[in-house]
């Protein structure tokens, strides 16, 4: 299935057939191998986050640089253990609706907050007033 | 050409097919090898056929659906008749008087004398209490306040003293007694309650008097070390207890023996309890439990399980040639979990506080706060926080939550994997779109809701303040809670699933109501392009719609903006479904039966509710209108006779296919007429109110506001008119059990319909075709030049029609 | 007609099998919801006035040690998957149990975390109370957080008098029950006498983000009597006499009736325990969740190999892309509760 993901229907052949998911000795031994050396790379991206909490940054940088890697373990994750890579046209496209409507979620939520003229976080704020 | 089908209804049929592929297909052993073995409990209760959980949705949420009905027509009776007992003598003296004010006035109207008209004020009856009942309970209150001298709690030396007291005070009551009826009653009634509580007391006051000498003790003693600390924190917890205990007992005798009556005890009084319904006038919080219980009712239990899940799984895996649903296990779990979810929150009517009380949509702090057992009479405060009637809403919140989770996956991955040969995306049935697309939409915006009913249940059990904001004061108590919370995070979670939850509800009616007008139009409809575009752009755009539920909190100008405008672009493929809709109509055969009758009223309604709708998408009138009636009147235009009538529509078009038998077609009328003006008296009076500024949450329905004067005499009418509602509904309700047996039978395709699901046998049986379909047209190929017959099913094998024309849609 | 097709093979016009779609479908769904609860942290933790979220909180050794479990689970989940495609059961076996072992461990170390929070204590000082503390509180360097909100101060650390903490909560439910005024003034006032005393924690060490002590600014420019009484006060002196608990750290003592509030830390402690219960909990129902079905692949899964190996290696992919999902969220929440 891996290096065939979207290959052209033969001729004759009907889309509700039933086909088998078939892959070679080599193919699942590769991909292991693979996941293998992923997982390396996620042990060391794992310490490497632990250790960049210990560089002075400002606090925003820390965030940005925690979120970084831990974007970007995310990413392998997908990609290697999850077989995002090489997966089917109908799952990209369901994901893709998926993350747009996380995004939705986030930036929209975000934005209302923001945009408030009674910042619902400040109703204390000043000295004044306050329970 | 004929349907190869249609004459081959015998209901063996199906199950030969089914029989044969476990022999054949040894791998496949998925749950449905189970239901065709002929047992009871497998066949008819733990299905995991599609067919038999569609129906099992059907019928509970039809269930649901009477008893949230039932629930607001309570609450309109108090609208109408605010502060009136709910008896049934009451009720004809208030329906009457109502009746002949109405005739009074429209006498005078005819006469040009309706400005001197003065309507009749509600008589008095005898459930008002008489100067018996006045004096019986006089002297209770009396004997109570000797009896608990402080209320619910007291310590143990006027305990002593007010039960010597209270003794003296009933000898006293029956040497005098005589042959006065009430005091002889009263020593009657109190005595034994009296004595009961005095053995009660008795043992656990001693206790207390004990314990409280000891505590004197210790404190004397004053041993600060830790030793010292901890025996006299021992020392205050057993005070403490016993002092509980001794508060429970007298605060429960306190209640009962306010309870005794002399007047007969209304049903609604028995059935809800003294708190919710005292004397059968309902009590504020009941009135807002109602309206809370009716709104999730309504929409979590009766319209979505009804329109997504009952016809869903009925109707579409037939209609796209399926065998059944990709799991049908998880079809199961699925709604075993809808139905627990579904007695969670009902059930909770009956627990110590009553049912959720802060409205369908459960608004922190309101619902983070309400109910909890330390705002319960002492006697009540063992109840656990998880089993109050708000957590208990929540609870069942996510019990459906994950049922719909489990449907819709299984929806989305029927209908991508398992559309039989030829079955393309362009030749789906309408209605099958209506389901994929409705099925999105739960898959992606019930999540955030089951996270935010997690952290409002914690809220409630945990004490966390994920939605309560520092410095809350609550009944003028200030709140020791770490606050830091946003009350608004809840009603953008709420809303993100809100705003979608609208297209859930609407998208199976519209799905419906295509199906039947298609089918009784004999045309094809107009613009299946248009239609499947327009749905997949209104699933996609209701997911950024959401804050104009929202106006009111104050948002900033920016973001009001966006969503005013999204919101008015989401108008757009709503207002071309119902065109396309309409249209379809023009130059049809048009059959009116009792599901085209429903059909065809939907649109006009749901064009009513939509476009009454478009006010409020602006955030400038909308703050006017918002918490009016106008919006109540709004989204029930959308929902009851938009919506429901489309999903009727649904049960009396479907109902042949499930039973194989027709449902009776002069008792549908009567249903459909009768529900058509009764339904527009209901809703559309409650514009006029809307718009003078009626306030949609009145307890009394306005009588006490002098804003609402001009219009609170709507509230008789919709009142009424709702109970005639219901009343035509009987014949519903009679239609749908007395067919089942009497109906007349009928064969595979009684409409002469195209879509596969008339193809199947009637009843279809277990695999639902007798051999695999295959499809060479689009879904509604009616009335084409050249044919026979003016129907063509999607799988009948014809010649292309003349000049070798490909009748797929895409291609027309 | 026949049963279910796509369940071992897959549908050529989509490449799939049913369960897999299916399983996509459901991490979808997953997706938003760890969504909403991550949109939750972010919203409380903007909402949280400056300064006042809590840092440090959590000890980071437990939860990248969970990190490394959680991620060596994951494959030993696909060297599981592997083994079956390969049609090697033995070793299916070995790196199922491994995977399984994982689960349990990763569980234990969980509780072990939860177990040491709920012995922390914290408490809330008010505002008109803290001058009678702050000398104390400095000399002792103790962790000091200014609530704007609340106008308290709070500091953390573990309780050396646990016995008033019970004396503290039966006098409360004695108010809550007593009906006579006398008493219950009287009890309030013997509740509001009673002194927590608290080995107070010292200001986390996070680089780059050093602690300001609030008193040090009260000291330094508001309270003009305070400032004389700090001036006053010996800190050499003050550090010989603080007596000294849990790992050496200093005591102080401080009456219930200048306390707004306290407790453990649990979730209702504050707003940062909420999420991170609340968070770390939905996990940990996820990693149940997902180790049931393995489980059930490992020890009911024999029959089904013997019959149709390609569906039981199916049926772990999918419980394997469920398992990476599980990893997935744990690998945003380490870096967002242990060390931001």
């Amino acid at each position: 299935m891996s290096s065939h993901a979207h290959e052209p229907m033969p001729a004759g052949a009907e889309p509700t057939d039933e086909v088998e998911i078939h892959e070679s000795r080599e193919e699942i031994i590769a991909n292991r191998k693979k996941c293998m050396r992923v997982f390396y790379l996620l042990l060391v991206a794992t310490v490497l986050t632990v250790a960049a909490s210990w560089i002075p940054f400002n606090m925003t940088g820390h965030i940005i640089v925690a979120l970084a890697i831990a974007a970007a373990k995310a990413v392998l994750v997908v990609l290697f253990f999850m077989h995002f890579l090489h997966e089917r046209l109908t799952i990209y496209q369901f994901m893709a609706l998926t993350m747009v409507f996380a995004a939705v979620l986030f930036v929209l939520t975000y934005m209302a907050w923001v945009d408030h003229p009674v910042l619902p976080f400040d109703v204390y704020g000043s000295p004044e007033a306050g329970p | 050409m004929e349907d190869p089908h249609a004459s081959t209804s015998s209901p063996s049929t199906g199950t030969v097919g089914a029989g044969g592929h476990s022999a054949e297909h040894g791998h496949d052993d998925h749950g449905h090898d189970h239901s065709h073995s002929g047992n009871f409990w497998s066949t008819y209760v733990f299905s995991t056929d599609h067919k038999m959980i569609g129906m099992q949705y059907m019928f509970t949420s039809l269930i649901f659906l009477l008893v949230g009905f039932i629930l607001i027509l309570m609450m309109r009776y108090q609208l109408a008749y605010p502060g009136q007992p709910l008896t049934m003598e009451r009720l004809s003296v208030n329906v009457s008087t109502s009746f002949a004010n109405a005739g009074g006035y429209t006498w005078a109207w005819l006469n040009g004398r309706a400005d001197a008209f003065e309507p009749e004020a509600f008589p008095e009856t005898s459930t008002a209490p008489s100067a018996e009942d006045t004096a019986y309970k006089e002297q209770v209150r009396s004997l109570l306040d000797i009896a608990l001298p402080s209320g619910w709690a007291a310590s143990p030396g006027q305990l002593a003293q007010s039960a010597e007291a209270t003794q003296a005070r009933l000898q006293e009551m029956a040497a005098s007694a005589g042959d006065d009826a009430v005091t002889q009653k009263v020593v009657a009634d109190a005595r034994g309650l009296i004595d009961n509580f005095a053995a009660q007391i008795a043992e656990p006051a001693a206790h207390l008097a004990t314990l409280r000498a000891k505590l004197a003790e210790t404190e004397a003693a004053d041993a600060s070390d830790a030793t010292g600390n901890a025996e006299l924190a021992g020392v205050i917890t057993q005070v403490a207890e016993a002092q509980y205990e001794v508060n429970a007992i007298t605060g429960y005798f306190s209640t009962h023996m306010g309870l005794l009556q002399f007047a007969p005890i209304p049903l609604t009084q028995q059935l809800f309890g003294y708190v919710q319904m005292p004397g059968g006038v309902m009590a504020p919080d009941f009135y807002n439990s109602l309206g809370a219980m009716h709104g999730t009712i309504m929409v979590f239990l009766a319209i979505v399980p009804l329109g997504f899940a009952a016809f869903g799984n009925y109707v579409m895996p037939l209609q796209i040639g399926a065998p059944d649903m990709c799991f049908p296990k998880l079809n199961m779990a699925s709604y075993w979990i809808y139905l627990m979810g579904g007695i969670v929150g009902f059930m909770s009517f009956f627990v110590p506080g009553g049912a959720a009380k802060s409205g369908w949509t459960s608004y922190s702090p309101l619902a983070s706060t309400a109910d909890l057992p330390a705002n319960f009479p002492v006697w009540l405060q063992w109840w656990p926080d998880a089993l109050t009637g708000q957590s208990l809403w929540l609870i069942g919140l996510i019990l459906l939550i994950t049922s719909s989770l489990l449907g819709s996956v299984n929806f989305i991955a029927t209908a991508i994997q398992l559309r039989c040969k030829g079955m393309t995306w362009m030749r789906l049935p309408f209605f099958c779109w209506c389901m994929f697309v409705t099925a999105f939409l739960l898959l992606l915006a019930f999540p955030p809701l089951e996270a935010a009913a997690i952290m409002q249940l914690m809220d409630r059990v945990a004490g966390t303040s994920f939605f309560l904001p520092t410095g809350l004061v609550v009944n003028g108590e200030p709140q020791t809670i770490s606050g830091g919370g946003a009350p608004l995070l809840w009603q953008h979670l709420f809303w993100f699933l809100g705003h979608p939850e609208v297209y859930v509800l609407l998208l199976p009616a519209v799905g419906c109501v295509t199906e039947i007008i298609a089918t009784n139009t004999r045309k094809p409809i107009w613009g299946y392009k248009s239609l499947v575009a327009s749905v997949l752009v209104l699933g996609f755009l209701s997911f950024i719609v959401w804050a104009h539920h929202m106006y009111l909190t104050g948002m900033g100008t920016v973001v009001s903006t966006f969503f005013q405008a999204t919101t008015i672009i989401i108008s757009i493929p709503s207002v071309i479904i119902v065109t396309a809709l309409l249209i379809s109509l023009w130059g049809g055969s048009l059959r009116f039966n009792t599901p085209m009758l429903f059909a065809t009223a939907f649109l006009p309604m749901f064009g009513i509710g939509g476009l009454t709708g478009i006010p409020l998408a602006f955030n400038a009138t909308d703050l006017y209108l918002h918490d009016t009636y106008y919006v109540i009147a709004h989204f029930h235009y959308v929902v009851a006779p938009g919506i429901m009538f489309g999903l009727f529509g649904g049960v009396y078009h479907w109902y042949p296919k499930m039973f194989g038998r027709l449902m009776n077609e002069f008792w549908g009328k009567v249903h459909f007429w009768g529900s058509f003006v009764t339904i527009n008296l209901v809703f559309m009076p409650m514009f006029l109110q809307g718009m003078s500024g009626m306030h949609r949450r009145w307890y009394d329905g306005g009588a006490s506001w002098d804003l609402a004067k001009d219009v609170v005499y709507w509230n008789e009418v919709i009142s009424i008119s709702a109970f005639f509602l219901l009343l035509f509904q009987i014949p519903f309700i009679l239609n749908v059990f007395l067919s089942l047996k009497w109906g007349p039978k009928t064969n595979n395709n009684p409409w002469h319909a195209t879509t596969l699901e008339w193809s199947t046998p009637t009843p279809a049986g277990h695999g639902n075709f007798t051999e695999p379909p295959v499809v060479d047209k689009g879904p509604y190929e009616y009335s084409v030049p050249g044919m026979d017959e003016d129907f063509c099913p999607q799988n009948a094998v014809v010649a292309k029609a003349k000049g070798g024309q490909d009748l797929s849609p895409a291609n027309v | 007609m026949e049963g279910i097709p796509y369940t071992v093979s897959a549908r050529r016009d989509t490449g799939l099998y049913n369960a897999k779609l299916g399983v996509w479908l459901f991490l979808a769904s997953e997706v938003m919801l760890f969504g909403g609860l991550f949109s939750a942290y972010v919203f409380l933790r903007l909402g949280a006035p400056e300064g006042t979220w809590p840092l440090g909180k959590l000890d980071w050794v437990p939860g990248f040690i969970n990190t490394g479990v959680l991620i060596f689970s994951s494959i030993t989940v696909i060297l599981a998957w592997t083994a079956l495609k390969l049609r090697e059961w033995k070793k299916f076996q070995m790196w199922m149990g491994i995977t399984l072992v994982c689960a349990v461990g990763f569980m234990c170390i969980k509780a072990y975390e939860y177990n040491k929070k709920f012995n922390h204590y914290g408490l809330f000082i008010k505002e008109t109370a803290i001058e009678k503390y702050a000398p104390e509180l400095l000399a002792a360097h103790a962790h000091v957080v200014y609530h704007p909100n609340s106008r308290t101060y709070e500091i953390t650390g573990h309780v050396k008098n646990g016995a008033v903490l019970q004396e503290i909560t039966a006098l409360n439910e004695l108010i809550d029950q007593e009906p006579t005024a006398e008493l219950r003034e009287k009890y309030t006032q013997q509740l509001d006498g009673l002194k927590i005393k608290l080995a107070v924690d010292e200001p986390p060490n996070i680089p780059g983000h050093p602690h300001e002590n609030p008193l040090e600014e009260l000291q330094a420019q508001e309270k003009a009597e305070i400032e004389r009484n700090v001036e006053r006060y010996d800190i050499e002196e003050a550090r010989g006499s603080v007596a000294t608990g849990h790992d050496d750290h200093p005591v102080v003592a401080i009456s219930q009736g200048d306390i707004w509030r306290s407790g453990y830390f649990f979730p209702s402690y504050n707003s940062f325990f909420a999420i991170y219960y609340t968070m770390t909990g939905l996990h940990a129902l996820h990693v149940i969740g997902g180790s049931i079905v393995l489980g059930y692949f490992l020890f009911f899964g024999a029959k089904l190999y013997r019959q149709n190996p390609e569906h039981q290696a199916n049926r772990v992919e999918v419980g394997g892309l469920f398992w990476h999902l599980v990893d997935l969220v744990w690998i945003f929440l380490f870096p967002i509760l242990y060390l931001l």
